[in-house]
Order: C-alpha cells, then structure tokens, then sequence
C-alpha cells in the first residue's frame, strides 16, 4: 500500500507543557479522502499541524511520504512541506498581498519565476470563483472568499497532500458545501485530502473515512485509514 | 476576460512599516558618522606617524644663542659648522634660512619681526648619515667648547615620543571603530529579533508554505542592506564634510602650533569604504540572527 502518511505512537507538547496529542497511531494512503472529527480541543488543530512539520513530535515516528520526518534536513524539510497544501481555519492570507500574490506565494517559494506561473494562478482564482478579484487586498474579501483563496493557495502547486483544518467554521452554510465539494474534486484528481471538522453535517453529507479525535487521541475508523495501535 | 495583478513588494514579510526602518537608518548614520572620524583619524595619525618616522634619526638642529652682532654670529655659526661637518656620522650641517627660522617663530611674534628688532637665535640644520651613530653628548659638550651655549637638538628624542604618542591614539582610534562596529553589529541583530517577534505569524506562515531559512532570512538581511546602507551613506557624507570644514577652519591660524593634519587620497578613499563596510556587517548581522532564530523553529 503507497503510504502518504504513517504515524505510531506520535506525541506531541506545546514547550514543555503536558502532552496534547497522545500516542496517535494512524495510516493514510494515497488518494484517501480523510475527515478527523472532534470537538473544539481535541487536538485536531495540533495534530494537523504535526503533520505539515510545523511543531516536532516530542516522541513517536511520523513518515510522510514514506520518509521517517524526524531525519529530513532541514532543506529536506522544507522541501517536503512543499508536497503539502495546507488550509488553515483563520486562512492565513497576507494582508500586504494581493489575492493573487498570496495564491502565487507557494510557486514563489518553490523557486517560479512570475512570467511562468502568472497564467496558472489566474486560472486557478477562476476555478474558485475569485477571477475578478486578482488585484483585490485580502482584507476587502467576504469570508467565504477569503476561505476560497486560501484554497487555491493551498492548491497551487498540485500538493500530494492537502490538509484543511476547520475549512467551513468561518463560513455560511451554502459556502462550506460549496467549499467540501472543491475538496472532493481535488480528491479526484488524485490529491490526498484530510479535513479537521468539528461538523457532523459535513461529515454526514459526504460518505468519506472518519477519524474521531478527543483528549488528544485517535479513535477508530474505516479504511483506507487502517488504526494500528 | 480576468484582470492582471501588481506584484507590491517582496513576496513575504512585510518589513519597515513601523517605524523600525527610520530607527535602524538614524542608529546606523550616527554610528557610520562616528567610523567615518575614527578612521580619518587613523589614517591621519598614520600618515603624521609615517613623516615622523621618515624624520627620526634623519637630522638633528643646534640652537646657537646670538650675540646681537650679526658679524659674530656668522663667525660662530661658521665654527660650529665646521666642527660638525668634521664628525663623523653628519652628511651636511647648514645654516637654516633666514626665511625658514622666522616663519618658526611668526605664529607667536607675528608678521613684523623686523620691526621688533630682535636677537634670534642662530639655528643649524644638520643631516646625519643613515644608520651611523653619533654621540649627541659628546658632540654637544664639543659644540658648547667653542660655541658657549650651543644646545643640539636630536630629533630622535622629540619624534620618539611624539611616534609614541600617536600609535597610542592610532590604537584609540581603532578600538572605537571597533567598538561602533560591534555595536552596529548589536542594533542591527536586536532590530532583526524584533521584526521576527513582530512578524512571527508570517513567519510561521511561509515556513508551513515551505520556504527555506535562506529565503526567510534573505528578507531580514535586504531590509538590513537598504536600511544600513543608507544609514551609512549618510553618515560618511555628513563626516566627510565636516572633515572638509574642520580643514578649512584649521588652514587660518591654529594650524600653525599643530603638526600638519592632512588626510591624503589614501585617506579619503578609506573613508569611502565605511558605507559598503557598514552594509555588509549589518547585513550579515541580520542573516546569522534570523538564521539562528529559524533554526529554533521545527
């Protein structure tokens, strides 16, 4: 089975405080369509952030990709992250930024040039609906529109996996159907797609794999997720 | 059809909009002010140390008190010529010109010695043999046999200490370089810290979107360069042209009791580099602290 991400036995703590995620054991494979629900606390926030390597595991393995993170340079980690798109709850858009610079920041990073990727990023706000808003600053965007540009951001660089923590909290309900149905497209076109929610209507609409957090543990679900704890 | 977009700026950390910019080119220029003196001091001190040098143990001068008749005065002025064009160790003795050993003393009698009708000493200049020693005792109790109150002057003894007090300050001049350097090296590693505390959460944010430290760190090191280096231009300017001033100033009277304080093409070209020198330091102050801060991040 091609593994995207594998952890055993992963825990993790904010400086030296007490653990918030405990001995979280899990397996996803490539392609997967993935939800992780819990209540506002449970760790899903912090989990997802272990994952795109922005807190170290204070022990455990993770493997992403099939590589143990723990041993990646951090050029290599760098490098990694790349693979990943991640949507984050409060979208994280710049607000210096123009939308279309703030979509453009991942190519930017990976080394594009503007003259190679400017077509692409205005092909990508189209498909999320915001073509008429390349030259707008974040801050004039509804949230629903904010939360789309940080999608497309999330997206840019065809990401192997895309990770969104809480992608319908901060928007109406026709906005949060709107948005798990681009993530579900992406899904087929072949990127592996994991969804922090705390919604049960979310989960309910769409028949997909549920992880269950709570107390910063995992609780079972179906395949392709395999618990091996 | 969709609209193009304006790139504004860097993509990334958007640095300087609180005020720190201002603060960092103000610091800088006061502190590229201060290098910029420190070093036209050191290269003055030099270049004033290097004549001194060039002087010491060259030539000696013999004082000989007048006897108010100019007749006398030549007769003994020509004894003592002799006898020390007869020692071994002198390559020539000459009496200094009328016009040179008045300008000695003008700065404090003025300009119409004539007039005042005064008996000046008689004054010989001598060049010694280089690396021939002379027993300047010996020779001034010969010269006072025949010449009664002849006094000989070795230049070694007043260029000594005057090197020897000039190195010193030269080493002064160089410790407070220094001492600006580090502390420019400080201001600017303190301001970096700030501005990666400030702006944590882009940092944060384009370290998940998978930006190296190079690229993070490469942001805070331009903000450094651009600031620094105007920081530093205008400092030196301001230093240059009060350089310039004080030489103007010092072209009139004072400048006479003083050695002669004179900053070469070597100098000013020194002082040219205090800029780039300034920018590159706090460049690479900017790049090791960010560097040393990511590296904290996981």
């Amino acid at each position: 089975m091609d593994l995207v991400i594998q952890c055993e036995r992963l825990g993790m703590r904010y400086s030296g405080g007490p653990e918030v995620l405990r001995d979280i054991s899990f397996r996803v494979s490539r392609g997967a369509f993935q939800f992780i629900k819990g209540p506002s606390g449970a760790g899903k926030s912090s989990l997802l952030r272990t994952l795109v390597l922005a807190h170290r595991p204070s022990r455990g393995v993770l493997r992403l990709f099939g590589q143990d993170a723990g041993r990646l340079s951090r050029a290599d980690q760098a490098r990694m992250r790349r693979r990943i798109g991640v949507v984050f709850q409060d979208f994280r858009l710049l607000d210096h930024l123009t939308v279309a610079d703030n979509v453009a920041l991942p190519l930017h990073l990976a080394g594009g040039k503007p003259a190679q990727y400017r077509e692409h990023v205005r092909d990508m706000l189209r498909w999320v609906g915001l073509g008429h808003k390349l030259d707008a600053l974040p801050s004039t965007l509804s949230g629903g529109e904010q939360q789309r540009a940080a999608i497309a951001r999330a997206v840019i660089n065809r990401p192997d996996l895309l990770m969104a923590d809480e992608p319908t909290a901060n928007v109406d309900e026709q906005s949060a159907r709107r948005l798990v149905h681009l993530f579900d497209e992406l899904n087929r076109l072949g990127t592996t797609v994991i969804i922090a929610t705390h919604s049960d209507a979310i989960v309910r609409r769409f028949d997909r794999a549920v992880l269950y957090m709570e107390g910063g543990q995992l609780f079972d679900a179906a395949p392709p997720v395999t618990r091996i704890a | 059809m969709a609209t193009d977009w304006t790139t504004r700026g860097p993509l990334g950390v958007q640095l300087g909009r609180d005020g720190a910019g201002l603060f960092v080119v103000l610091i800088i220029a006061c502190m590229a002010y201060l290098a910029t003196l420190a070093v036209a001091a050191t290269a003055i001190l030099s270049e004033q140390i290097q004549a001194w040098q060039a002087d010491l143990g060259a030539g000696m001068t013999v004082i000989l008190p007048p006897v108010g008749e100019p007749a006398a005065d030549e007769t003994r002025a020509n004894t003592a010529l002799a006898l020390l064009r007869s020692q071994p160790g002198i390559a020539a003795a000459s009496t200094l010109d009328q016009d040179v050993s008045d300008a000695l003393v003008q700065p404090w009698l003025g300009d119409d010695l004539a007039d005042l009708n005064l008996a000046l000493p008689i004054l010989l200049d001598v060049q010694r043999v280089a690396g021939v020693d002379i027993d300047v005792a010996s020779l001034s109790r010969a010269l006072a046999e025949i010449v009664p109150g002849a006094v000989v002057e070795d230049h070694a003894g007043q260029f000594g200490d005057l090197i020897d007090l000039g190195v010193g300050v030269r080493w002064l001049a160089l410790s407070g370089l220094v001492l600006i350097a580090a502390a420019a090296v400080a201001t600017i590693a303190s301001v970096t810290r700030a501005g990666l505390s400030t702006h944590r959460k882009v940092v944060d944010l384009l370290h998940v979107l998978g930006a190296t430290d190079g690229y993070i760190a490469a942001q805070f090191q331009r903000y450094a360069l651009i600031r620094s280096g105007t920081g530093g231009l205008i400092g030196t300017i301001l230093a240059m042209a009060t350089l310039a001033m004080l030489g103007y100033g010092l072209a009139g009277g004072p400048a006479a009791f003083l050695p002669d304080l004179y900053l070469g093409a070597q100098g000013w070209s020194a002082l040219l580099l205090v800029p780039p020198v300034t920018a590159a330091l706090s460049m690479g102050s900017a790049r090791l602290t960010a560097l040393r801060f990511l590296a904290a991040l996981p």
